[in-house]
């Protein structure tokens, strides 16, 4: 050990015309990740432009994408899923986090632990526990049936929209109670005691001095869910696909079953718009990371 | 007595509401983890109940086992490149300020944003032909690129967020004045200051390598079939309980790793990849 401390003394920097090469370390230090990030994010990019605008018209893959009526109707349902699934989270996810940032209860670590584990679920995985909670066999099914006298199959969801919303709500819910509870955390209690002690009820302090607060936490919370939502494929692949046009299902379905790799390619660029621009868009007006 | 009349007053309805609300999406997140756990050991229960037994999980390991020690491999490379090429331009965004350094912060993050699909798709048309003297296509590499492209966004974060927690410059200024140079310092004086945030970094994003599917399924073939690739195949036609074995492996895995990061650092599990 000691050698290679007397080693690593010794070296200096080289110097390029005179000058130490400290001024060139930040461009050093990145250089291996740019190079990694140019040939393998860069390149694959750009072919996927590149591909999408091959047709008889430039911009034919497009209009494609949005004029025929299955393609936008993807692009809809995935709109519709990922609006439905943020607005269920985020009403679900600050009224907890609310709760667990403010109120002192037993258990509050466990139940912070429960709500944080699945957050790196991968999402056929979600889809499975869906299927065993909603599906034909499933715990809920069986039990709903065995207390109304219906039939199983009346409450198997798993393979339709509220299964699909269900299992969406399962990876959203937790990314978005979590971020928002280390936001309300960081707000001031001492704003929120004034307000009571001038009277102000509970609820009302929520609505006039925490939310007012929290506000951009909660924008970086939809921004999040939407984009989550909007790229989710694993999901999908096990729960709704043949059932429910999504478009990241589309665009497999494009990629794999029709080999139409130009189209395919279109319809990714129009998602990879959608969940960049949500996500920059949040960066340029607020500032900070979503996934902070 | 005031200590008595501030527990009646914050027992209020607000809380109660909590509780119930609480109580439904606890039930939520654990219930169908508990049953893919209890199916595992029994299989599913469609026609009556078995008895608990482990032939799921013997059937489950060794018609996997292939897929799991490659994705374990896949994962010590993946962390191993993240360490490499992420800590440095974690620490060079912190430290200096040079052109561009708004840019390259902003497209760090950029793997989290752009769906993993058309990661996976992007990949495959550009990288899956022989390019640049390079054939990457079917290989394990191109897994190992995709992996390290979904989670070093994760490893910068969380390596620039413990830089940040250190006073790095006073650690540099005396170090610099006792003589050290940069290598020495950047080794000796700064590593084992964020030493724990990189070893977090490292487990988070072993975590997500075991995980990805997104990228990997387009990526794979039948001779480089990973862990999420495999379960997924075993959802669609394995019986309920090796499924359920395999998924059940999985998760403990999965949660095992996360624990230790608790341990070692703060920077929690907050953050997650794409699903």
């Amino acid at each position: 050990m000691i050698d290679m401390y007397r080693y690593l003394a010794k070296i200096r920097l080289p110097t390029v015309r005179g000058r130490s090469i400290d001024g060139y370390l930040p461009w050093l230090l990145s250089l291996p990740f740019v190079a990694l990030f140019l040939l393998f994010l860069g390149v694959p990019v750009y072919r996927l432009v590149e591909l999408s605008v091959q047709s008889s018209t430039v911009f034919g893959n497009y209009v494609t994408v949005f004029a025929v009526g299955r393609y936008r109707n993807a692009l809809l349902m995935s709109f519709g899923i990922a609006f439905l699934v943020t607005g269920i989270s985020i009403i679900l996810g600050l009224f907890m986090a609310y709760f667990l940032a403010r109120r002192e209860f037993a258990g509050k670590r466990v139940v912070i632990a429960i709500i944080s584990f699945p957050i790196s679920f991968p999402g056929i995985l979600i889809a499975w526990a869906m299927i065993v909670l909603l599906g034909r066999s499933g715990v809920l099914s069986q039990l709903l049936a065995f207390l109304s006298g219906e039939s199983a199959s009346t409450f198997a969801i798993a393979f339709s929209f509220w299964g699909l919303v269900a299992g969406y709500t399962y990876f959203t819910l937790p990314r978005v109670t979590m971020a928002m509870v280390s936001s309300i955390e960081k707000v001031n209690p001492s704003i929120e005691e004034a307000a009571q002690s001038l009277g102000a009820s509970r609820l009302q302090t929520f609505r006039h001095v925490t939310l007012p607060v929290i506000a951009p936490a909660i924008a970086s919370a939809v921004t999040l869910a939407f984009s989550v939502c909007m790229a989710a494929f694993g999901t999908a692949l096990l729960l709704a696909s043949g059932v429910i046009d999504i478009l990241p299902l589309m665009i497999f379905n494009v990629v794999m079953g029709q080999q139409n790799y130009e189209l395919g390619a279109a319809m990714g660029i129009v998602l990879t718009i959608i969940t960049v621009g949500v996500i920059y868009g949040y960066r340029r007006k607020f500032g900070g990371s979503v996934y902070e | 007595m005031s200590d008595l009349t501030h527990r009646v007053r914050s027992f209020d309805i607000g809380l109660l509401t909590f509780y119930v609300v609480c109580s439904f999406v606890l039930a939520f997140i654990l219930l169908p983890v508990l049953v893919i756990f209890f199916y595992s050991f029994t299989g599913s229960p469609v026609g009556g109940f078995n008895s608990p037994t482990l032939t799921y999980y013997e059937g489950a390991l060794s018609s996997n086992l292939d897929a799991i020690t490659l994705s374990i491999q896949i994962a010590v490379v993946t962390v191993a490149i993240n360490v490499l090429t992420g800590v440095p331009v974690a620490y060079t965004l912190v430290r200096y300020d040079f052109p561009l350094k708004g840019l390259l912060t902003e497209v760090t993050i950029l793997p989290m944003a752009i769906p993993g699909i058309v990661i996976g798709v992007a990949l495959v048309r550009s990288w899956g032909a022989p390019r640049f003297g390079l054939n990457l296509g079917g290989t394990v590499e191109i897994l190992v690129i995709g992996h390290v492209l979904f989670t070093i966004p994760f490893m910068i974060q969380v390596t620039m967020a413990t830089l940040e927690s250190i006073d790095y410059q006073k650690l540099e200024e005396s170090a610099r004045s006792l003589g050290a140079g940069w290598p020495q310092t950047f080794l000796l004086v700064i590593v084992p200051n964020i030493y724990n945030g990189i070893v977090a970094g490292s487990i988070m994003t072993f975590a997500l390598s075991l995980g990805e599917f997104n990228i990997s399924f387009f990526l794979q073939t039948p001779l480089t079939t990973t862990l999420p690739v495999a379960l997924f195949g075993s959802f669609r036609t394995v019986d309920a309980g090796e499924a359920s074995a395999l998924a059940s492996v999985f998760i403990l895995l999965i949660v095992g790793l996360l624990v230790l990061v608790q341990f070692i650092s703060d920077e929690g599990v907050k953050l997650g990849g794409n699903v």
